[in-house]
């Protein structure tokens, strides 16, 4: 059964995108064949990686009423990547409805059950338009958290709102809160990274992602963390470690039923 | 003016949400590639640790998760230490292992370990102060370094009200240090044993 995960966050600038691309990443890395779906019109994935922002994608595809649009190939044979794509500021607003009405996110979900192990999808900012679309969708959302008051005081709201949607008969359910852009260095930071502690407890993954320049230096280059350089960055690993996590977390054991050594040559 | 959470946020109203919000952990027995290919996990490179918070003064109900450390009647009791010995292949398991064994048993009431850009991997009982300290003293270091004939692997750094010390050892994957804070400068032989510990744990990461 394919996994299907939304990274999600009610603030906007949290690293929604940047979790959500580099886990992509890592998925594929450990061997997941891996779908990353962009929903944000804004086409933050895009705007992520070069080579993809000029691609079309969804919004071509709904706009156009055609078929499900082709994947973007990546180096990682296990990841392919399903953009936004250019999406006219003014039909901004159409979009979510013309999503809903095609029911495109639960066809994209349907068609990766032969071809995918997990479906990532990486969503606008706030809780309604392709956001709800995409939980109403979904099986597991993470939360992302940014470390500082406003991202915290914001997070009951997604939580309310998936509790609405499972009252109301959704599968969504929250996999857990990922702490981003943490850091030691500032009182305020430490003080939100032992407040979101205190109240959400083990719903918070062990995994916190560290404020690094690194971000900064994948952002320009438009890469994953792991291909900013031959040797990659140490701050890539977090994300192998969160993606454990989250297999963990989904029950999911690695290389199948024997999770013992695997033989190179059959 | 009355200190106030940052969050704005009643842990009863949260726990009520999360429960509401949340599905029970599935048990494991999903494996993926199920579908037909055979979905082998490549290599995984080695996973650096989740930042782990250094305990500071919080409100009775934050549990932060900090590492398991003695009791302070138990501190430096057994100097001098037994040689470190990690069991777990699980890096942060080493890395907690770590900062608890220096806990143990040198004479510091702080430590933290980082890595060679002066992010910091674990802490315990430091200040910011200390941690904000890492980054540049391990930048300095390096044209230190280039010094003929200096290694300057260890050493230590009188902060006025106390002592910070440091090791440091590289693997594949970069550089990483471990450090005390103290009262005191470490000995010639802790700065020895300490520097075996973390090469022992480096190992695994």
């Amino acid at each position: 059964m394919t996994l299907s995960i939304a990274f999600t966050s009610l603030k906007g600038g949290v690293g929604k995108t940047t979790t959500a691309l580099n886990c992509a990443f890592a998925f594929a890395r450990r061997g997941t064949r891996t779908l990353l779906v962009d929903t944000d019109p804004q086409g933050a994935i895009g705007l992520s990686l070069d080579g993809v922002s000029e691609r079309a994608g969804l919004a071509a595809s709904l706009a156009q009423g055609r078929e499900l649009p082709e994947v973007v190939k990546t180096r990682l044979p296990e990841l392919q990547i399903l953009p936004m794509g250019y999406v006219d500021t003014l039909a901004i607003d159409d979009l979510s409805k013309c999503a809903r009405d095609n029911d495109i996110l639960r066809r994209i979900l349907d068609r990766s059950q032969s071809e995918y192990d997990a479906v990532l999808f990486d969503t606008p900012a706030g809780l309604g338009g392709m956001t709800r679309l995409a939980l109403e969708s979904v099986e597991s959302v993470i939360a992302v958290a940014q470390c500082e008051p406003l991202a915290l005081r914001s997070l009951p709201r997604l939580l309310d709102l998936l509790a609405q949607l499972r009252d109301a008969g959704d599968a969504c359910s929250l996999l857990g809160v990922v702490c981003n852009m943490s850091s030691f260095r500032d009182p305020v930071v430490l003080a939100s990274l032992e407040e979101l502690w205190a109240l959400y407890r083990d719903s918070v993954f062990d995994t916190a992602i560290p404020r690094d320049s690194t971000f900064l230096q994948a952002s320009r280059a438009g890469v994953p963390l792991g291909l900013l350089s031959r040797r990659a960055p140490a701050v890539a690993a977090v994300f192998d470690s969160l993606a454990a996590e989250i297999e963990g977390r989904l029950g999911v054991q690695e290389g199948g039923e024997d999770d013992g050594p695997i033989r190179l040559v059959d | 003016m009355t200190a106030r959470s940052v969050s704005w946020t009643d842990a009863a109203s949260v726990a009520q949400l999360l429960t509401r919000a949340s599905s029970p952990r599935r048990n494991a027995g999903h494996s993926f590639g199920s579908a037909g290919s055979v979905a082998l996990a490549r290599p995984i490179p080695p996973v650096a640790p989740a930042l782990a918070p250094a305990p500071v003064a919080v409100a009775a109900a934050v549990v932060p998760r900090a590492i398991t450390v003695p009791p302070p009647s138990r501190l430096k009791s057994q100097f001098p230490a037994p040689r470190l010995v990690q069991t777990s292949d699980n890096p942060s398991d080493c890395l907690d292992a770590l900062l608890a064994w220096t806990l143990d048993h040198q004479r510091c009431t702080g430590a933290f370990i980082a890595d060679d850009n002066g992010l910091t991997l674990a802490a315990h009982g430091i200040s910011e102060a200390h941690v904000s300290l890492v980054g540049p003293l391990l930048s300095a270091l390096v044209s230190v370094r280039m010094i003929p004939g200096i290694d300057a692997t260890a050493g230590a750094l009188w902060l006025g009200d106390n002592m910070m010390s440091w090791v440091e050892t590289r693997n594949e994957r970069g550089g990483f240090c471990l450090g005390t804070v103290g009262s005191e400068p470490l000995s010639s032989r802790a700065f020895e044993q300490l520097k075996d510990a973390l090469e022992i744990t480096v190992r695994r990461l």
